[in-house]
């Protein structure tokens, strides 16, 4: 009898107790992941500028084919074709990029050292980066251009010694090296480089000094 | 009632745990972001450029070239943290760069500098270790524990040198309150 009256009011409290285990044990951790929309970032962001004449997006047009990022496969054929427009109307990363492609060639494409070399020689033009670094390859030789040029390395420094404490001081390694220590007494003079300027003075005469230390002054202004 | 309260909790439980994710597209910030604030001359940004292609992140691969060349040219511009990183780039491989980054990073006042010239010099990686020179950083980082380890390995008047050379760049370089 009294169950009887207490049946359909326990249904509630039973489906409370059921709907909330079940969520908490096993629909609760529940997690539904989706697939990733249709990728059209390069497709909607760089290809109308790219073919408007866009130089950055041009660009990065051409960096995501290279690194087959934003949607695009890789392709580096496209890549180098789209990178040589953005060279050619003046982007100083693309010519810089463009050599990098070249110098280490691709599927299908071998290594074109010299005209890798020609574009990180127009990159340099135009970024301090870019000729210190061209300078420090073709001083020590070695990948991605495999080219030693110590004369041409020095060109880029002098090119550079105006700005760049850097190139002051490797002019001064440079000058050392072939055993003109007046000429490297002054590059170390103008590049602050004490320790040098301290080492190289023990070893010279005071008048081979005073006259460095004259042309370091006459350079600077 | 009962009824009405079961539902509402019930349904509250479940639309609180289930979660739908979207999977997110692949990174491209090197490529989308970062590059043409630093065409239009974001110097800051440049660095976070930098980073992504030394790492191969944001899109890109990993290309020391390019990572180099803008470290190069920040470093010269005064950046202490290019400066650094530029020193422990070349610290495997190249002793005389790596010290030129770091005294440079040292010359502005970076005190991390001294103590990576100490572990420079001390490293067997890159040439025969160079206790002296170790010992004059030391004390230029005013650094006693390093100081006493490199003091065992010489003999008094080299660490006599060690003292004057150390005292000769502080006093060129006096201490910046950082």
């Amino acid at each position: 009898m009294s169950v009887d009256r207490h049946y359909p009011a326990a249904w509630p409290r039973r489906l409370t107790l059921l709907v909330g285990l079940a969520s908490i044990v096993g629909l609760g951790c529940m997690s539904i992941r989706l697939a990733p929309p249709a990728d059209e970032r390069a497709a909607k962001q760089f290809v109308p500028a790219a073919e408007k004449g866009g130089r950055v997006a041009q660009y990065q047009l051409a960096s995501s084919y290279r690194y087959g990022s934003s949607g695009l496969p890789l392709d580096m054929n496209k890549a180098a074709l789209w990178m040589r427009k953005s060279a050619e109307a003046g982007n100083g990363d693309a010519q810089f990029a463009l050599g990098d492609m070249l110098a280490k060639g691709w599927g299908g494409t071998p290594p074109a050292p010299d005209e890798a070399l020609a574009w990180f020689r127009r990159a340099a033009e135009s970024h301090l980066g870019n000729r210190l670094w061209l300078a420090e390859q073709l001083d020590k030789g070695g990948p991605p251009l495999g080219v030693t040029d110590r004369a041409a390395a020095r060109e880029l420094y002098l090119a550079a010694a105006g700005p760049s404490r850097l190139a002051r001081h490797r002019l001064g390694q440079m000058a050392e090296r072939a055993g003109s220590m007046g000429e490297a007494l002054k590059w170390y003079v103008l590049a602050a480089s004490d320790d040098e300027v301290a080492r190289l003075e023990k070893g010279m005469k005071r008048p081979d000094i005073e006259r460095a230390r004259q042309e370091a002054a006459r350079w600077k202004s | 009632m009962m009824r009405i309260f079961a539902v509402i909790l019930g349904s509250l439980t479940l639309s609180a745990c289930i979660s739908v994710h979207q999977t997110p597209l692949p990174d491209n910030s090197a490529v989308a972001i970062y590059y043409p604030k630093v065409a239009s001359g974001d110097r800051p940004t440049e660095m976070v450029l930098a980073t992504s292609y030394q790492r191969g992140s944001g899109g890109v691969a990993a290309n020391e070239a390019e990572s180099l060349r803008r470290w190069l040219d920040l470093a010269e511009g005064g950046n202490q943290q290019a400066q650094m990183i530029l020193g422990s780039h070349y610290q495997a491989t190249d002793r005389e760069k790596s010290a030129y980054w770091y005294r440079r990073a040292a010359d502005a006042g970076n005190k991390h500098a001294l103590f990576s010239l100490t572990q420079l010099y001390t490293s067997a990686r890159n040439g025969a270790p160079d206790y002296q020179t170790a010992l004059k950083w030391a004390y230029a980082a005013d650094n006693a524990y390093l100081a006493n380890l490199y003091q065992k390995q010489l003999p008094p008047e080299a660490q006599a040198e060690a003292r004057r050379q150390a005292d000769d760049w502080k006093r060129d370089h006096p201490a910046k309150d950082k």
